[in-house]
C-alpha cells in the first residue's frame, strides 16, 4: 500500500522534475521586440503610426550590443502599431519591451519569453505624463534614457566583449544621459526554471578610471580592476552595476523629465493610487432610514446597486440603481405607503488637481445623469385647516436628469468621495399624474481594501447620504376645494449603511 | 640545525633545478586557462574576499583598504557580497524592491569575509562546514595600521601560508602568491594542507621542498625538489616561501633554543601593534612541539 501511494506521489512530481531546466541566457543570442498597446485604444492616425516608429528604430538601436554603451539585445524589431506581435520561437528565450499607455500614465515592461514558462514580467517603469505620450518620444536622448533604463533593471545587463590585448576600453555616449556605472561586475548568467532564480556566475569586475565630457559626448574609460574567473578573450559577457539593479531610476527620470512634458516617475504606491483611481467597481450596498419620526418615510430601507468604469473603453460610465423598498403603515383611508426606484446611467468627467493638493483631493468629477424613476407612495398630512389630508404620487418611467458633483481622495488602501447631485424629474409616458420629483442628495461613500485577488479586489463600503426630496403634481381644479388641495409635499431621507464592492 | 640543514640541501637541489626558459609555462597564461572548477569547487583555494558592514550608513574606510589589498598578491577584493549581488539580480517585483529583498540566492562566491564590527574593528572570517570562522580581529588604532599593506601583511600572517597550489602539470606546480613577487625563490609544501582556507600556524608539517621556477606578479611556477610523499600535489595545497615572513617566525629560535612558532594567540613580531589576540579556537592552541618543520 506504502508503495503504491510512494508511486502515486512520484507520478505528480515527475512532470514537474521533468521540465526543470536552467537555461544559459548567452550574450549574443537575444532577440526581442518593441511594442505600443494603448488602453484607451486611441487612433491610429498616419501621424501617430510614423511618432512610433521613430522612437521605436531609436530604441531598437540603443537596446543592441552593437550600440555604445551596448545594449543587451543581439537585435531588435519594432512592432508597426496596430499589428499583432510575432509569435516567439520557444526554444530561445525572446525579449519583449512594451510600451503601454494607460489613461493618467505609461508603463515601460519588460518581460522574457522561455519555452516552458511563457512571457514572464522581469520588470516594469511607470511614469505619470501630462500630455501626449508619442508626441513626447520624439528627442533621441529619450530613447536612449529608456534603453538604458531597461538594462540597468533587469538580470543580464548589457553585452561586454573582453579584449585580453586591452588594457582599457571606452564607452561614447550622449551627454544628456546618465554616465555608466562606475562600478560593474562581469558575469555568465542562467535562469533556473524550476526555481525562477536567475544565477550570475561573476567573473570580473570593470571599474571606471576616466571620465571625459565634451559639447555633446562623454567618453568613459574602463579597466578589468579584478578577474576572479579567467576571461576569454573576444568573448561576450553580461556586465551589471556592482550595487545590483535599477538604482538609478530616479537620474533616468530627470533625462526623461527634461524631455516630455509633466513627467514624474510612480512609486509603487504611486502607481497603485493611479491604478486605483482607474479601478472599475461593481457593488452592492444597502441602508437603513436614521430619521426620527412618525411619518413612513423614518422607516425606509435603501438598496443599491453600482457600477463604476474607470477605466478602458467605457471609462468613465455609471450606472446606479437606488431602491427604496415598499413600506405600509396603517389601513384604510390613514395608510401610508412608500416606494421608489432610481435607474440612472451617468458619465463622469474628471480633473485631477495639482500635485500639491493631492494630500488632501485627488480629483474632481462632474458627473450628468440621466434616469428612469418610478415612484408609488400615499401620505397622511394635516393641511393648513388642521384637516387629515390624503395624498398619493404614483409615476412610472418618468425621466430623471441630475447633475452630480464629486471630490475625491485616494490613497493605496482605500478611496473615499464627498458628492452633492441636484436631479428633476418630471415627464414620462406612464406620468399620468404628472408627478415632478426634486432631490437635492448629498454623501460621503469610503472604500477600503480589504481582500486582494491578483488583479481583483474586494473592498468594503461605507456610506452615508441624506436628501432632501420634493414631490409635486397637477391638482385638479374644483371650485370649492381648490384652495385646500395639496399639491405637493417635501421631505427628507437619511440613510447609513454598507455593503461590498469588487474592483478590477 | 634544522635551519642549517635547510640551507644546504636548498643549495644543492637548486643546482639541479631546470633553467629559467627550459619549456617552463607562462604562469599567467596557465592560470588563464584553468577551468572554472578549480576556482570555484576547490575548497582550499581562497581567492576572494569581501567587507561586510553591518552598520546603516557604511564606512568607505575599510573599503578604501580592501581596493588596495588587490595589488598586493593573489587575493581579490569582491565589491559586494557575491550572494547579495546574485539576490539583487533576482529582485524584480516592484514591491519587494520597496520593502526590500528577502530573497535568498545560494551563489557563495566569495571565500573571506572581512566583518566590520565596532570600534573600527575588522574580523577575518573563512567558511568551514557551512559555518563562519573568525580568525583573527584587526583593530585600528595608530595611523600605521590603517595602511593596507599592514593589514595585508597581518592577513597573510594569519593565513598562515604564502602560496596556494592552483594546477599540476608535466611536473610543473603553478601556485597563486599572497604577495606578488618578481624573484625567484623556494618553499615548502605544506602536508595536509589542500582542503584548509586559513592554517595554524603551529601546526605546519613540511610535504616538499619547492624551487620557483618563474614568477609573474601573483603567478609562479614551482618544481619540487624534494618529497616526503610519492601522493600527487592537490590544488588548494598550501606554499611557504622561502624568505617569507611566515617562513622565518617559524624557524626563528625560541627562547629555549629550539625552532618553534608562536603558539596561538601570541601576537607574531611582525604584525601591527593594534593587533588584539587572535579569534583561535583553544583547539588549535597546540603546544609548541606541533609547530616544528620538516626537513
Amino acid at each position: 500500500m506504502k508503495t503504491w501511494v510512494n508511486i502515486f506521489f512520484l507520478t505528480l512530481l515527475l512532470p514537474h522534475l521533468a521540465q526543470a531546466e536552467v537555461k544559459v541566457i548567452v550574450p549574443g543570442q537575444q532577440t526581442g521586440t518593441i511594442l505600443y498597446s494603448s488602453e484607451e485604444k486611441k487612433e491610429l492616425t498616419p501621424v501617430r503610426v510614423g511618432q512610433w516608429k521613430d522612437f521605436c528604430d531609436k530604441l531598437a538601436k540603443n537596446l543592441t550590443q552593437s550600440a555604445n554603451p551596448p545594449g543587451f539585445l543581439s537585435s531588435a524589431s519594432c512592432q508597426a502599431l496596430g499589428v499583432a506581435p510575432p509569435i516567439a520561437k520557444a526554444d530561445s528565450p525572446f525579449w519583449q519591451i512594451q510600451i503601454i499607455e494607460r489613461k493618467r500614465f505609461f508603463d515601460v515592461q519588460t518581460s522574457i519569453l522561455t519555452a516552458k514558462e511563457g512571457y514572464q514580467k522581469l520588470r516594469t517603469h511607470s511614469f505619470k505624463i501630462e500630455a501626449d505620450l508619442l508626441e513626447n518620444f520624439k528627442s533621441d536622448e529619450v530613447a536612449l534614457a529608456i534603453a538604458r533604463l531597461v538594462v540597468e533593471s533587469i538580470p543580464t545587463g548589457w553585452v561586454y566583449t573582453h579584449d585580453a590585448s586591452k588594457d582599457n576600453f571606452t564607452f561614447v555616449s550622449d551627454k544628456g544621459v546618465p554616465s555608466l556605472p562606475p562600478d560593474l561586475l562581469v558575469y555568465e548568467l542562467s535562469y533556473d526554471t524550476a526555481t525562477k532564480k536567475w544565477m550570475p556566475k561573476v567573473r570580473a569586475r570593470l571599474k571606471r578610471t576616466k571620465e571625459e565630457n565634451k559639447l555633446k559626448e562623454r567618453t568613459e574609460t574602463f579597466k578589468v580592476a579584478q578577474v576572479y574567473l579567467p576571461l576569454v578573450d573576444k568573448k561576450m559577457y553580461w556586465v551589471q552595476s556592482t550595487q545590483g539593479l535599477n538604482k538609478r531610476q530616479a537620474e533616468f527620470e530627470k533625462v526623461l523629465g527634461r524631455n516630455m512634458q509633466g513627467l514624474s516617475l510612480l512609486s509603487f504606491l504611486d502607481k497603485l493610487i493611479l491604478g486605483s483611481l482607474e479601478s472599475n467597481y461593481a457593488g452592492f450596498r444597502y441602508g437603513k432610514s436614521f430619521l426620527a419620526g412618525s411619518s413612513i418615510v423614518t422607516e425606509t430601507d435603501m438598496l443599491s446597486i453600482l457600477g463604476e468604469m474607470r477605466g478602458g473603453l467605457f471609462s468613465g460610465l455609471r450606472i446606479y440603481y437606488d431602491l427604496t423598498p415598499e413600506k405600509t403603515k396603517g389601513s384604510g383611508d390613514e395608510a401610508e405607503y412608500f416606494r421608489m426606484s432610481r435607474l440612472s446611467l451617468g458619465w463622469a468627467f474628471d480633473y485631477e488637481l495639482p500635485s500639491f493638493m493631492n494630500f488632501l483631493v485627488s480629483k474632481v468629477e462632474v458627473q450628468p445623469k440621466f434616469g428612469l424613476l418610478d415612484l408609488k407612495s400615499h401620505f397622511t398630512v394635516l393641511d393648513d385647516a388642521g384637516e387629515r389630508q390624503s395624498l398619493a404620487f404614483d409615476a412610472k418611467n418618468i425621466y430623471d436628469l441630475a447633475i452630480e458633483l464629486g471630490i475625491e481622495k485616494e490613497s493605496y488602501w482605500f478611496r473615499s468621495r464627498l458628492w452633492y447631485s441636484f436631479s428633476a424629474a418630471a415627464f414620462g409616458l406612464e406620468n399620468k399624474g404628472n408627478v415632478s420629483v426634486f432631490s437635492n442628495k448629498a454623501g460621503i461613500d469610503a472604500y477600503f481594501d480589504f481582500i486582494n485577488y491578483g488583479t481583483w479586489d474586494i473592498n468594503i463600503l461605507a456610506f452615508t447620504s441624506v436628501e432632501r426630496l420634493s414631490l409635486s403634481k397637477a391638482t385638479t381644479k374644483l371650485a370649492d376645494d381648490a384652495d385646500l388641495g395639496i399639491s405637493d409635499i417635501s421631505f427628507n431621507l437619511f440613510f447609513v449603511g454598507g455593503g461590498f464592492t469588487v474592483s478590477w | 640545525m634544522v635551519r642549517s640543514l635547510l640551507i644546504l640541501i636548498s643549495l644543492c637541489a637548486a643546482t639541479f633545478a631546470r633553467a629559467e626558459g627550459d619549456n617552463i609555462p607562462d604562469p599567467r597564461t596557465w592560470a588563464a586557462g584553468l577551468p572554472d572548477a578549480i576556482w570555484t569547487d576547490t575548497p582550499g583555494i581562497v581567492r576572494t574576499f569581501t567587507i561586510v558592514q553591518l552598520s546603516k550608513k557604511p564606512s568607505k574606510k575599510w573599503t578604501r583598504i580592501a581596493e588596495k589589498l588587490t595589488n598586493f598578491g593573489f587575493l581579490q577584493f569582491f565589491p559586494v557580497d557575491a550572494s547579495s549581488f546574485a539576490a539583487n539580480i533576482n529582485i524584480m517585483d516592484d514591491a519587494a524592491a520597496e520593502k526590500g529583498s528577502d530573497v535568498k540566492v545560494d551563489n557563495p562566491g566569495v571565500h573571506l569575509i572581512l566583518k566590520e564590527e565596532k570600534g573600527s574593528k575588522l574580523v577575518p572570517q573563512h567558511v568551514t562546514d557551512g559555518k563562519l570562522k573568525s580568525f583573527g580581529k584587526w583593530t585600528i588604532t595608530k595611523p600605521d595600521t590603517a595602511t593596507s599593506e599592514t593589514f595585508y601583511n597581518w592577513l597573510v600572517k594569519k593565513m598562515a601560508y604564502d602560496a596556494v597550489v592552483l594546477d599540476v602539470k608535466d611536473g610543473f606546480i603553478l601556485a597563486g602568491l599572497l604577495h606578488a613577487k618578481a624573484d625567484l625563490g623556494q618553499g615548502l609544501l605544506i602536508k595536509n594542507s589542500a582542503d584548509k582556507q586559513v592554517l595554524s600556524a603551529t601546526k605546519i608539517k613540511g610535504d616538499a621542498l619547492l624551487q620557483m621556477l618563474r614568477v609573474e606578479g601573483e603567478y609562479a611556477v614551482f618544481e619540487s625538489l624534494l618529497s616526503n610523499s610519492k601522493a600527487p600535489i592537490k590544488p588548494g595545497t598550501k606554499i611557504l616561501l622561502g624568505q617569507s615572513e611566515q617562513l622565518k617566525s617559524m624557524m626563528a629560535p625560541s627562547k629555549k633554543g629550539k625552532t618553534a612558532a608562536p603558539a596561538a594567540g601570541e601576537a607574531p613580531a611582525e604584525a601591527a601593534p593594534a593587533e588584539e589576540a587572535p579569534a583561535a579556537p583553544a583547539a588549535e592552541a597546540a603546544p609548541p612541539a606541533d609547530a616544528e618543520t620538516s626537513d
